[in-house]
């Protein structure tokens, strides 16, 4: 558990992992462990990435498990370009190790050309949570933002 | 020809006489609201101009502004385009293209028969009347229908402030749109798709993934361009497609710690 001033800040904790080895890239990074909670569930790694408004998952699966078409249409500027996608509600478990995980009523951008990792971007997920990193342990603390 | 200063001019609140502005004036100006008749003060703001002439509809209308936040060079740009407006009854739309509207408002404050203000209409954002604040005047704009009054304009100030990655812009103006059209679908998919989500404690912890990570670290490169199943350091399934693999395992809903899958990019 991690406290502020005395409080608790982030109540939850789980380790992160600086690379994803499946991707091509390989990039230095923060990625935790989530579950995406469709019909059905689906444990993989997502980066962190805060300049991202939106949740973004590898376009197979989105189709995989049914996410898209039915929300309005937007478009997302990205390291591969301008995408066009929905915009998608889904719940998004982020899995802790110590504490409880958190299950997130995520706002998905779902892009059918998106091939390059999945992102946990601000405002479709990460605004609804304290979190801080360890980067000496390679942990990640999280809780529920107040509302 | 120069500007008044605030403080002289707000010494001497005018009476501007009423306007009777162009229709679908103030509709254009706001597309959510589209008062009949906005009220009009005088307020500060420093340092660009002397003088922010804004609107405030009456309620529930939310009070309007314009931001006039453009840098000197700019200022001498806007008041020569604005300057031979003054000659014309205000306010006039000098242009509308794409939901931004250039206001110039001219009349005269004190001695100085040339005090001219005007605003940039780019971004609204709400503020509240001061106290005492009495309006100087007020306009008043035929409504005549047109794809303005429908919330299509809207939709698209929001898709617009959506690509821009406006989002609390584009959530504020949703809230509003959807209690003016209440029943407007779009709107209200629109809303539902980008409020912030629910967060719910799922009362589990699970165990963390450190054993699939070597595991891919070390025969990653076997199995490029594939999808993989692991449960621990265990290879369970492996497959050329997300489905094929998902039909190959126990991933129901119920299970609290599915297997850990990835597609391993090719080179």
């Amino acid at each position: 558990m991690l406290n502020l001033n005395g409080d608790s800040f982030a109540p939850n904790a789980a380790s992160y992992y600086e690379e994803d080895k499946s991707l091509e890239s390989g990039q230095t990074s923060i990625h935790v462990q989530i579950i995406i909670q469709g019909d059905k569930k689906v444990a993989t790694l997502a980066r962190l990435d805060p300049a991202t408004p939106w949740v973004v998952l590898n376009a197979e699966l989105n189709k995989t498990l049914g996410l898209g078409a039915n929300g309005p249409n937007t478009h997302l500027q990205t390291a591969a370009g301008p995408m066009t996608g929905t915009l998608e509600r889904c719940p998004i478990v982020l899995v802790a190790e110590e504490g409880q995980s958190l299950e997130i009523d995520a706002t998905l951008f779902v892009c059918n050309e998106w091939r390059r990792g999945n992102f946990l971007g601000y405002t479709g997920l990460l605004e609804r949570i304290r979190f801080a990193i360890d980067p000496a342990s390679l942990l990640f603390y999280f809780g529920p933002a107040p509302e | 020809m120069s500007i008044e200063p605030y403080a002289v001019a707000n010494s001497r609140p005018p009476a501007l006489p009423a306007v009777q502005a162009e229709p679908n004036l103030l509709q254009k100006l706001h597309p959510l609201s589209a008062p009949l008749r906005a009220d009009v003060f005088f307020g500060q703001v420093e340092p660009v101009m002397q003088f922010r002439p804004y609107l405030l509809g009456a309620s529930p209308i939310p009070a309007l502004s314009w931001n006039t936040s453009i840098s000197p060079a700019q200022q001498d740009t806007a008041l020569h385009e604005v300057l031979p407006a003054l000659k014309r009854p205000w306010p006039r739309i000098v242009s509308y293209t794409n939901h931004r509207a250039f206001l110039g408002i001219a009349t005269k404050l004190g001695t100085n028969p040339a005090a001219a203000a005007y605003a940039f209409v780019e971004d609204r954002t709400s503020i509240p009347t001061q106290p005492g604040q009495t309006p100087l005047g007020h306009i008043s704009s035929p409504r005549f229908p047109t794809p303005d009054a429908h919330p299509f304009l809207l939709i698209e100030r929001v898709k617009k402030l959506l690509d821009q990655q406006k989002i609390r812009d584009a959530r504020r103006a949703l809230e509003i749109g959807s209690s003016r059209y209440p029943e407007d679908r779009q709107i209200a998919s629109l809303l539902r798709a980008i409020s912030p989500g629910r967060v719910s404690p799922t009362g589990w912890a699970s165990t963390g993934r450190q054993l699939e990570i070597t595991w891919i670290k070390q025969h990653g490169q076997e199995y490029r361009g594939k999808w993989i199943a692991l449960d621990g350091d265990r290879l369970i399934a492996l497959a050329d497609t997300l489905n094929e693999l998902l039909a190959k395992l126990d991933t129901s809903s119920e299970r609290k710690k599915p297997p850990f899958i990835q597609h391993l990019m090719s080179e």
